[in-house]
């Protein structure tokens, strides 16, 4: 064997199963995989040696393994580094010894003193867990271009990029790394109130805030907490947590908004007050959300005020109504145009006003959350009415409150509130019920087959004898007295 | 003769509790809520109005023709129509 045989040479006798070929490698890269594992490991370089001897192992391992083609002494330094990391990883926790070549310089400099030693272990941690959690390219680049000082052309020629991509990636890995640095050193309570915001409104939180997690348990722990909460919260009251959470959302989002207004004969306007309360009654329940971050700083958000979910806002309960096109709208999905959903929480045995948006009438009330508990429309007449007043049955012993909810539609223009599939009365014959209440008869004087109430469109089809036969807007046909009828 | 009295008052009074039943199309009286939670509509069929729970005593302002709904007034002056089997028997 010749000592001036090169690399490639080499390496196909290795293959072939000539360990002095192998050898021979060793004996020409030893030294400088040394001196590469020695500057890697710094302050840990008496373990070069044993770092050089790995790489060795697994360079032999791995030539027997496959026939790839390579450039050997890159390839042997990327091993070096990847040992010489590992070595660093292994030992960032362990003290040094005492014994160690420097240890009393180290015991007597203040550069040494224990936390200097305990924050540059946990500088050089952090720096790892940075590295670790760089994009495969960027740590690629950024460590052979600042461990193993390879040059750009070589960088890219390993990865199959150009030069200036490879500055690039450099770049970006820099970048990454202050960004992480920056995270990893920011104050928790900012993180975790970032968390909290992106929780409640129910996106993701920043990427400076995931930097931060990757490097601090507790806001791990903290964002556990949170999704756990979510997760106990619905599988306690499936339905009022759909409006209450909806309500934080809401409330975090702190857009729409709070119409302030008390229980009984204090309660508040509809929707004009929407928007001017928005700010405040949002903002006060953000504060209030944030500043006790769980279920009783909902309902302190909640109680008192009425949140509005526009057209296009999902859905925050299932919906049933023939108000609604199809009838029906599942729990999250979007509300169909012209609909719109007010909801707030109710003591039992109260009566609450819920106004809906400015242009809506309201419609169905929607089923109680929380509980099964009797309530109803008292004063409100459906299609006509702006705010809704409720009546809140007694309820449970523990009076615990519940969420009211009143579907909200903007009329047409023959004044329906139901969707123009199921309008059987035409725009062009715009007649109405203009008496408060009205039952619809089976014949003239006949028995009663329904109601129609003030102001519901319906379509005259033939009179006589001071009765009408009228289509209604949900599709009856029936009799009322003809002065019932307004054309 | 003084026995015959009685139960002629009480034939009487019997007949005119039967008089005064309620009929298919108007009746007034109170009733028993059975079902676990049942909705009032508008009209049949209609806009919800209220919810009544098991146990509510309402008061009967109507049935239909057909006696499937009846028109209640809840304890809380709720007032709407109600599926007549959601009715204690």
């Amino acid at each position: 064997m010749s000592s001036r045989d090169d690399d490639a040479t080499l390496v196909a006798r290795v293959r072939a199963g000539d360990d002095a070929a192998f050898a021979a490698l060793v004996a020409r890269h030893r030294p400088k995989l040394v001196a590469h594992a020695r500057r890697i490991l710094g302050a840990r370089g008496d373990q070069a040696e044993d770092v050089a001897q790995e790489a060795l192992l697994r360079a032999h391992r791995a030539l027997r393994r496959d026939d790839r083609e390579m450039r050997l002494v890159p390839w042997l330094l990327k091993l070096t580094r990847n040992c010489a990391l590992d070595e660093l990883a292994r030992l960032h926790g362990d003290a040094l010894p005492l014994d160690a070549p420097g240890a009393d310089r180290a015991l007597s400099s203040e550069l040494h003193e224990p936390h200097a030693v305990h924050e540059r272990r946990d500088t050089v941690r952090g720096m790892l867990e940075g590295i670790a959690h760089l994009p495969d390219e960027q740590r690629h680049a950024l460590l052979r271009r600042e461990v193993d000082g390879a040059s750009h052309a070589e960088v890219a020629a390993e990865l199959g990029i150009t030069s200036q991509a490879s500055r690039a990636l450099v770049f970006r890995a820099r970048d990454n790394l202050t960004k992480y640095e920056d995270a990893r050193d920011a104050r928790c309570v900012e993180v975790q109130d970032d968390l909290l915001r992106a929780h409640r409104a129910g996106r993701r939180a920043s990427a400076h805030a995931h930097r931060h997690l990757i490097a601090c348990s507790a806001c791990r722990a903290y964002r556990a907490r949170l999704r756990s909460l979510r997760r106990a919260l619905h599988a306690l009251h499936p339905g009022a947590l759909l409006v209450l959470g909806a309500l934080a959302v809401k409330g975090g989002a702190l857009a729409k908004a709070a119409v302030s207004g008390g229980t009984g004969g204090g309660a508040a306007t509809g929707g004009t007050a929407a928007g001017g309360g928005a700010a405040a009654g949002g903002g006060a329940a953000a504060a209030a959300a944030k500043a006790a971050g769980g279920l009783a700083a909902l309902l302190a958000a909640g109680a008192g005020s009425t949140l509005l979910f526009s057209a296009g806002d999902p859905s925050p309960l299932p919906v049933r109504s023939p108000a609604v096109p199809g009838g029906a709208v599942a729990a999250g999905d979007p509300l169909p145009r012209g609909t719109a959903i007010a909801a707030r929480l109710a003591a039992p045995g109260t009566t609450v006003r819920i106004g809906c948006p400015p242009g809506h009438r309201v419609a169905d009330l929607l089923p109680p959350q929380g509980g099964r508990i009797a309530a109803g429309y008292v004063g409100t007449i459906p299609g006509r009415s702006r705010t809704a007043r409720v009546a809140v049955g007694p309820g449970d012993p523990h009076g615990v409150d519940v969420g009211v909810a009143v579907l909200c539609r903007r009329p047409r223009a023959d004044g329906s509130i139901l969707p123009a599939s199921a309008v059987a009365a035409r725009a062009q014959d715009p007649s109405a019920v203009c008496v408060r209440h009205v039952y619809l008869r089976s014949a003239p004087r006949g028995a009663a087959v329904g109601s129609a109430r003030l102001g519901q469109p319906l379509r005259v089809r033939q009179a006589r004898d001071g009765w009408s036969q009228v289509r209604t807007d949900l599709g009856a046909t029936a009799w009322i007295p003809s002065r019932a009828v307004c054309g | 003769m003084t026995a015959a009295r009685p139960a002629a008052a009480a034939l009487a009074a019997a007949a005119a509790l039967a008089a005064a039943a309620p009929s298919a199309s108007a009746a007034e009286g109170a009733a028993k809520v059975c079902a676990a939670h049942a909705r009032l509509y508008d009209t049949p069929g209609g806009i919800v109005v209220g919810f009544v729970v098991r146990g509510q005593r309402v008061r009967v302002l109507k049935r239909t023709a057909d006696r499937r709904h009846t028109r209640v007034r809840s304890p809380q002056q709720v007032v709407g129509w109600l599926r007549t089997a959601h009715l204690c028997r």
